[in-house]
């Protein structure tokens, strides 16, 4: 399991466990920590991006020396792991406030300023009406229930966007994200710049292969580049080291050939985040 | 190592046209509002900016695409 998942979960799996959604956790210095993430975001991230490029190509020594603290700070601020889509809807089930609202990696890396895939998740009567007073964001706050919040997690999945759930300050969750590698800024921080700020799932895909019948959808589908192709065998083929655990090609698949495994299960994956 | 130059007098609209932001396939460009929003006021007066300029290949999609032909990509030693 993920370090989160022992230090934060008992053991469990962390983003299942009630106590890290709840009230006791909401205090002044998270919503302060929410609202500043937001307001500031473009300008934060341009700024933090953009100097982290600098130094990767002027001195990559010292963005190596520097990472794993960086990191570390990281896990205690804003931190994520990938969540498949079931484990998604177990956590809108102990939700009593879903609001969506526009995704800030699409709007700053993409234009698109009402991309509203990202959710926000409280098991209170409160929480995320801090950024109420933004009006480029509230204008787009829409509440959901719990059904109509599942439906919409479905639907994405089967688009083939990849699920996670975000801490603010952890290992208080308030969000639940839907990313493509192309438009997510987390994402291409750990593709791209090796600067992870994620866990993977706690699961790894699998392909059978008596059932898969080579037609190459699930490729289409995986935004971590973890599934290739036999052309002399007609199968797909799963790179676990490269595989998150979303899930996603699963919905992709006509033969219903992809199901998840225990990360834990897989001797050498275990220790792959 | 490539350099992007925006002439900010001809990018006229940085926040509603985005097609550079959009045509990337690197997603090397990000957008941000000069005037930081507050309580109670949208973001404003925003700008485009070349930001992971180490992931830009140099394809010039970006100049290509741009109305105004204000974007220029160029090598640098």
């Amino acid at each position: 399991m993920c370090e989160f998942c022992k230090e934060h979960g008992e053991g469990k799996k962390w983003y299942l466990q009630a106590k890290n959604y709840s009230r006791e956790l909401w205090n002044e210095e998270r919503k302060r920590f929410m609202v500043d993430m937001f307001e500031k975001f473009e300008e934060t991230r341009v700024k933090n991006f953009g100097a982290l490029d600098k130094l990767m190509v002027s001195d990559p020594d010292a963005v190596k020396a520097m990472l794993p603290s960086r990191v570390e700070q990281r896990k205690k601020e804003h931190w994520g792991q990938v969540v498949p889509v079931e484990e998604i809807e177990q956590i809108l089930d102990m939700a009593v406030n879903i609001i969506r609202l526009p995704c800030v990696c699409r709007s700053t890396l993409r234009g698109l300023y009402d991309a509203r895939y990202c959710f926000g998740v409280t098991t209170f009567k409160a929480g995320w009406t801090g950024i109420l007073k933004y009006p480029d964001y509230s204008s787009d706050l829409e509440r959901l229930t719990v059904e109509e919040a599942k439906n919409a997690i479905q639907k994405l999945d089967h688009d083939g966007l990849v699920h996670s759930v975000w801490t603010f300050i952890s290992p208080y969750i308030g969000g639940i994200c839907n990313c493509t590698a192309t438009d997510c800024l987390a994402i291409k921080a750990r593709l791209q710049m090796d600067f992870p700020v994620f866990f993977k799932a706690e699961y790894v895909a699998s392909i059978d292969w008596e059932s898969c019948n080579g037609c190459r959808n699930c490729v289409k589908y995986c935004n971590f580049g973890a599934i290739s192709y036999s052309a002399s065998i007609a199968k797909c083929y799963i790179n676990q080291f490269e595989c998150y655990g979303c899930g996603v090609c699963r919905a992709a698949c006509p033969k219903d050939a992809i199901t998840l495994r225990d990360r834990n299960a897989i001797p050498v994956l275990a220790e792959e985040w | 190592m490539m350099q992007i130059e925006i002439d900010e007098q001809k990018c006229k609209s940085p926040r509603e046209c985005v097609k550079c932001l959009q045509a990337c396939p690197e997603g090397v460009f990000m957008n941000y509002p000069r005037q930081a929003r507050a309580p109670g006021k949208r973001a404003e007066d925003w700008v485009i900016v070349p930001v992971l300029l180490s992931l830009c290949t140099g394809c010039k999609v970006c100049e290509e695409i741009c109305p105004q032909k204000a974007v220029t990509v160029s090598v640098v030693a």
